[in-house]
Formats: structure tokens, sequence, C-alpha cells
């Protein structure tokens, strides 16, 4: 059975981009364009994987990955930030993420990560 | 006897003074008796024989000396002996010959007269003698006096007294000595006549030899043939059997000596010539003292006239030696005063630097020639004083050309190397170097006699000045040691001026170092933090982009918008890339540093290095192993492809590029060559300056991102451009401490 993914970020054609990039890979994608409407969607849907921008309106990924963590079903579920920005990557486990994740347009190292992460 | 016959002897006996009808007066006394054989012997060296009768036979001399004391001997005549009576003519004080005869005759009224008259003549004979003698002597003493009394300077008047006295006393020749007051040593002022002997020339001690001994005892010596003293002065390299040596005496003290060699006669010295001796000593010794204070009052005069001068030309050199200047400018002006014109005028002079850390000294700079023939050209230079060409040199910008400048430069010892040095530095005055002795300096600078003297700063030692006068050969004298003495000091205070000169400049040189670095490390931050956000922003865009154009050219079955789509991707993927590198370098994150090789990361650089187009372009990589640096390898990977990439714009039509390892010190050195056109000149000095906006291709943010990577790394980046044409970057990275401490 397909995995359901959630992702959020705020920009539009991010959004679409790796919509079609998961599901050509056999995913489920659920979209979010914010923080907030991103906890909204887990609470209403636990998915299998959240991919969190961290820059967002509203509610930032920080934020979002915070609360969805407080969600008890939601404890284990792998989440992996994902960004534009690079200087981050030494801090990431401190905020309880699994994974963190550099926007590209390269979608390899994301499918990758993705695949490891559902596997267990 | 005949009565009458003594009165006829003594009528001739005292007719006159010869000493012919002297004997002829006795020889007709002795006819109205049998004597056959009679003979006078008068008492002097050698003995003087006057034949009166010898009917038969001659007197032979070896009898006589053998027999000269004995009242009667023998002597063959015709194969049979007769006796010989000897009457000795004498009195209480000398014998003054003997009367021989034969056959005896009695001892009557006749012998006692002729006795007592002979007596009587010969004693007046040596009184007279000793008085023309005397005469002859005190016409010399005259003589002297009178040449002595208008002389008018020492050794003048020393060389008439050893000739005159040579002559006078008919020697072989005459030697005065005076009293050197600074050595304490009895030096030979004058001689006459000797030129075959070899006295003692150099210096005599107190109390050493004859002289010496005449010296400390204040008492003359007279040495006389067949003694034990004669013998050994024969076997000496004197080879003479006599001499008289008298002390020079000036209130109650010796002054000199004059001593006398050897009588050109078989005669020997006697007491007389002794005293003879001390008279012409007391007559000159006064002559000597006040002549030596003359002299010296006169040198005085002179010495004080000479000090004002070099104290002028000390003041004068002052005033543009103590200017602040650069202090190779200054040691240049120093040496040309010690060594120009008829002021100062050494040879060659030159200067040793003291390195108090590693305890050498080392040659810095030199002023003199090498060479016999460029000295002509030297003393050639125009009539005119030190600091008239000084200010020549000043105004001019004349530059040091002496050959003896690359002679210093090349000596460099240790302290150890010359065990002098603690003694002369202790002394802290000039040294002057020892005549027989070989030592380090004179080894290298070929020179026999030279002088140091150190030059101590307010602290510490800073080196040392050097001078010779290798070729006119001038003894370096008391003036010269004074004069450098007194230069040594001005020297080193203006040394040290100049040093401090030179480090208020470099403070200031700093100073503005920082202040650029600092202007532009803020543009850099601000620079950065614009940039940061620009490409935050562009990169979400580019992210879309390059991922729509990837789905593009996987859907598309158009061959057409595949390519192009394509396209589109690589160049996402260029400008991505170009933005991930910029913001890993914004991040004020640490650096991982880590020990490598530069030469593995170069060639990392090199072997995948990515440009479209690199068909025309060749790599040279010249490297020198083991240049283990202390690096992020990622960030230096950033710089070299920074400078491979700008070599290769530089080039659009191909060539090659060079790079160059290599050490410097405690640097590794990368140099990155290129063919190009060059950084144009008003580009140059700003192109590691973020802020600066050219329309020279390439160059842009990269260079400045270089910059900051290997400041961040305490190294050195620059750029300029070759003779050759292209442009050069040079990056220089400390080298890994642990290297060095493996390589020691």
């Amino acid at each position: 059975m397909s995995k359901r993914i959630l992702i959020a970020d705020d920009e539009e054609n991010i959004r679409t981009l790796y919509k079609i990039e998961l599901e050509e890979a056999g995913y489920i994608v659920d979209l979010a364009s914010n923080g907030k409407e991103a906890v909204d969607k887990v609470k209403e849907n636990i998915p299998d994987l959240i991919i969190l921008d961290i820059k967002m309106p509203v509610m930032d990924g920080i934020e979002a990955l915070h609360t969805i963590r407080q969600i008890p079903e939601c404890k284990n579920i792998p989440i992996i930030l994902f960004t534009a920005y690079g200087e981050y990557q030494q801090d990431f486990t401190t905020w309880a993420s699994d994974a963190y994740i550099v926007k590209s347009h390269d979608m390899t190292e994301l499918k990758q990560t993705i695949e490891q992460l559902l596997k267990k | 006897m005949n009565f009458e016959a003594i009165l006829k002897f003594l009528e001739d006996f005292h007719r006159d003074f010869y000493i012919e009808n002297k004997i002829e007066a006795i020889k007709s006394l002795l006819k109205s008796t049998n004597i056959n054989f009679a003979y006078l012997i008068i008492n002097k060296q050698p003995l003087e024989i006057h034949k009166i009768i010898d009917e038969n036979s001659n007197l032979i001399l070896a009898d006589l000396e053998n027999n000269i004391n004995k009242e009667v001997f023998q002597i063959s005549e015709n194969e049979k002996k007769i006796d010989i009576y000897n009457i000795q003519i004498s009195d209480e004080q000398n014998v003054y010959g003997w009367l021989l005869i034969s056959p005896n005759l009695e001892l009557t009224e006749f012998t006692k007269v002729l006795k007592a008259e002979l007596t009587c003549y010969l004693k007046q004979t040596l009184i007279n003698q000793t008085y023309l003698k005397k005469a002859h002597q005190l016409e010399t003493i005259c003589l002297l006096s009178e040449k002595v009394s208008n002389f008018y300077d020492l050794k003048h008047l020393l060389d008439i007294v050893t000739e005159y006295v040579t002559k006078a006393l008919n020697s072989k020749g005459t030697v005065i000595r005076l009293v050197n007051r600074n050595s304490n040593l009895l030096e030979v002022m004058s001689e006459y006549g000797l030129d075959d002997i070899s006295i003692r020339r150099y210096g005599i001690k107190p109390g050493d030899g004859i002289s010496g001994e005449v010296w400390s005892t204040k008492k003359p010596r007279l040495v006389i043939p067949d003694t034990e003293e004669s013998k050994k002065l024969l076997d000496s390299k004197l080879k003479i059997r006599s001499l008289i040596c008298v002390p020079l005496i000036f209130e109650n003290e010796v002054t000199g000596t004059l001593s006398v060699y050897e009588k050109l006669s078989d005669k020997p010295f006697e007491e007389e010539d002794k005293i003879f001796l001390e008279v012409i000593a007391g007559l000159v010794s006064p002559l000597i003292a006040y002549s030596e204070a003359l002299e010296r009052e006169q040198n005085l005069t002179k010495q004080i006239v000479k000090n004002l001068e070099n104290l002028h030309i000390i003041t004068e050199l002052n005033k543009i030696i103590m200017q602040p200047r650069k202090i190779d400018e200054l040691l240049f002006l120093i040496l040309t005063a010690l060594t120009f014109g008829k002021d100062i005028g050494f040879n060659r002079a030159g200067l040793f630097m003291y390195n108090a850390q590693t305890g050498t000294f080392q040659g810095m700079i030199g002023v003199g020639c090498e060479h016999e023939y460029e000295i002509q050209v030297w003393e050639k230079l125009p009539d005119m004083t030190t600091v008239q060409w000084l200010e020549l040199i000043e105004k001019n910008k004349i530059k040091n050309e002496s050959t003896f400048n690359n002679t210093i430069r090349q000596v460099r010892f240790d302290i150890s190397d010359f065990p002098i040095i603690i003694q002369i530095l202790r002394s802290g005055s000039v040294y002057v170097s020892m005549i027989h002795e070989r030592d380090i300096i004179k080894e290298k600078l070929h020179v026999e006699e030279y002088a140091l003297v150190p030059l101590m700063g307010k602290e510490d030692l800073l080196g040392m000045l050097y001078v010779d006068n290798k070729f006119n050969k001038k003894p370096i004298d008391e003036n010269y040691i004074r004069l450098l003495q007194t230069f040594a000091s001005q020297a080193a205070l203006a040394i040290e001026n100049s040093r401090l000169y030179s480090e208020i400049t470099n403070a200031n040189e700093l100073l503005k170092t920082a202040k650029q670095e600092l202007l532009v490390k803020e543009k850099l931050a601000t620079v950065g933090e614009m940039l940061t956000t620009l490409a935050h922003e562009i990169r979400n865009p580019l992210t879309a982009i390059g991922g729509f154009a990837n789905i593009i050219s996987k859907k598309t079955e158009n061959p057409t918008v595949r390519e192009l789509a394509e396209k589109i991707y690589v160049h996402a993927s260029k400008m991505d890339n170009m933005f991930r590198e910029f913001l890993l370098l914004a991040k004020h994150n640490t650096l991982s540093y880590l020990s490598i090789d530069i030469n593995e990361i170069i060639l990392d650089c090199i072997e995948n290095f990515d440009y479209p187009n690199l068909k025309n372009i060749s790599f040279v990589f010249n490297k020198t192993d083991n240049l283990i640096v202390n690096v992020d390898k990622n960030m230096i990977k950033v710089v070299i492809n920074n400078l491979l990439k700008n070599a290769i714009q530089a080039m659009p039509k191909g060539g090659k590029i060079i790079i160059e390892t290599k050490k410097e010190n405690s640097y590794a050195v990368i140099c990155v060559e290129d063919e190009g056109h060059g950084i144009p000149s008003d580009v140059l000095p700003n192109i590691f300056d973020p802020f600066y906006t050219t329309k020279f291709n390439g160059f842009g943010i990269g260079l400045s991102i270089s910059y900051k990577i290997i400041k961040q790394h305490d190294g050195i980046i620059y750029a300029e451009n070759k003779e050759s044409g292209g442009a050069k970057f040079t990056v220089k990275l400390p080298l890994s401490t642990k290297e060095e401490a493996q390589n020691e």
C-alpha cells in the first residue's frame, strides 16, 4: 500500500514540483502552505512521513515540528526538515527531526532519505 | 863604576823626549861594561820592544811573553843557553816596563840610576799619552757640544752623537736606545756603523741583557775581551768581544742607554773610554730630555689641532647622520665618512650586525675597494671635505657600488669562531688586530691589520664597525683609534635612531594595512548579508525551475523540447551550485581544520575541474612534495577552483595554466599563472575588494571569497602581472607546525 507523505512549503512551485516527483515515485502526497495548515492536516489524517520547510509564514517549520511531536500518535513519525538555508545542518537533531535536507531541484537525495526513513 | 860616565848618561838621557835618543844614551852607558845583550820592553798592549844591544842573536817574542815576570830566565843562543836578567821598571802603582840584560850586572848605583831614570821617563810618557787622549776626547766633546747646541730634532741629535762617539772611540759602531714611556721598553732610536752587527732592535725590558741591566742598575758596564762575559758576547748573535754601555740619566732617572761596540784596532776598550762615554752621556742626557719634552709638546699641539679638526668633522657628520632616514642609506653614509679623503680615509670600512638570538655576526655593508687598481680611482675623487661629499651623495642619491660591499656581505661568523670578540666586547673600545696572530677576519677579508669597534646601543650590542688600510698599509695608530671611538658611539646612536625610525614607519604601515583590512572586512560582511538574503530568495525559484525542467525533459517526447529542458536543468544546476558554495562560505561556522598535503587538494581540484570547453586548456603542475598545511580542505578547494576559473577566463582562446607549489620559510606557496591578458593596472590594487565592480570579466565575488578564506587560514593572497604577460596569483599558507616538528 502506498505511503502517505505530507509536504509543507509556502512556495507553490516547490509544492507542485515535489508533488509531481513524489507521486511519480509512488507515494500519496498531501500539501500544506504553512506550518499551521500542516499541523491541522496531520491532526485530520496522520501521514507516514512529514516534510517541513523551515521558513514559512504563520507558523514556521520548527514550530510546526514541535507541535506535531506533541501529538501522541505522531511521536515516531519521521519528519524531514527542508530548507534553502545551509547553516543549520549541524543542529537539526536538537529539533527532534529525523533528517535535514537542503532544497534542490535534484530529487535524488530527498528520495533516498524518504525511502530509508520509511523502511524503519 | 865611572861617575863621569853616569853624569854623561844623565846629560844624554835628558837632552830630549824621544825614545830613540834615550835608547842611544843607555847604549853608550852600557858600552863601558861587558854587557852584550840588552832590551827595553815597554808595558803596553802589545809589548813595545826596543833593542839596545844584541850582538849575537835576536830576542824571540815567545821567550819574552812567557818569562816577562821572572827575575832570571834562559834563552837559547847558538845552541848554548844564556841567562837573561830582568830588571822590572815599576813604582807602587804600575809596572811600566822591563830592562833585560846579560850577563848579570851587579846591583850597583849604576843599575839603580838606570832603573830610576827609566821609571821616571816611562811614567811621564804614559801620563803624556793619557793627556793627549783626553785632549782629543775633549776636542770631540767640544765639537759635539757645538753641534748639538743648535739641534732641531731629537733623531738628528742622536744621529750626530752616535756618529761622533763611534769615530772618537775608533769603534765599530754605536747605538742609543731610549725608554719608550708608553710601552716601558728600551727602543733603538739611533745607530751608527752597525749594519753587519745584529744588535737587539726590538724593545728591551728592564734587566734584560746588558742594556737592560744598565737601565735598572743605572751603572755603566764595560765588557773586556777574554772574560766570561766577552765569551758570551762572542757566542751570541753579536759576535763581538767588547762593549761599553752607559746609562743616560736625567733628574736621577734613566732615559736611555748609549752602547759602543768593539774597537776597530786590536786594543780593547779601557776604563777611560767608559769615563769618556759617561761624560758624553752627561752632556747628551739633558738635551735628550729637553728634546723629548719639546717633541711631546709639539705632538700634543698637533694632536689638539687634529682633535679639533676631527671634532669639527664629527659635528658636521652628525648633522647629516642624525636626520631620520632608512638604515641602509645611513650605514652607507657612515662608512663613506670613514673611508673618504684626507680627513679620515681608511681604505675599507664595513659593518657587522649582531644577531643576539643566534649569536652571529653578519657582514651587512662595506665601503671601499677590493683591488689595488681601484684605489687610484678612489684617490682621484674631487677635492672636497667629507661633509661636502656626503651631501653630494645624498643629493644625487649615489648608490653604494663598492666591491668590498660584496665581499663583506659574504662574511658571517659565530662568537665561538672568534674568541677575541669577547675581549673586544668587554673592553667596549677599539680593537686593533695583533700582528702575528691569525684570525677569522684576517682570513676572510684577506688583510694583515684591521680594527674593530663595537657599536653599543642603549641596551644591547648592535654590531661592530670594521676598518682597515689594506692597500696603503698605514698603521692604525692612536689618532685613528681615538677617532674611531668617537665615531662608533655616534654611529651606534644613529643606527639606533634609525631603527626606531623604521619601527615607527613599519608600525604606521601596519596600521594602514589593518585599516584597509578592516574596511574590506566590513564590506565583506555587508555584502555577505545582502547576498545571503538574495541567495535564499533566488534559490527557491531556481529549485523550481531546475525541477520542472527535469520533469519536462523526462516526460516529453519531442527531442527539441527535451534538449532545451536539459539545458535549463544544467544551467540551473550551475547557478544552484554557485549559491550553495556561497552560502557555505557566508556561514559563520568554524572551519574544520585538517592536516593535509596541499598538493593533494590541488590535484583533486585539477582532476575534478568542471568547466565547459576545457579543450584548449592544458594544466602544468610543478609540485614540491610534502607541504603539509592545516586547513579546511573544502574552503581551500573553493580558492583553488576560483583561481583556476580565473585563469581559464583570462584565456578565451586557450592556453597553459602553470600551477606551482614550493616551500618558502614557514609557508607553503601556491602560484597559479596564466597566459592571458593580465590584470589592468587600475583593477590590480582592488582585485580582492568585494565592492569593486568592474566590467572586466570574471573577477568578482570569487576572488573576494578566496581572500576571505585565505585570511581565515592566516595566509596571504596576492595578484601580479608577469613581465611575459598574463597574471600570476600567489597564495601562501602557513605550514603545519607538525610538519616542521618532523623536519627537525
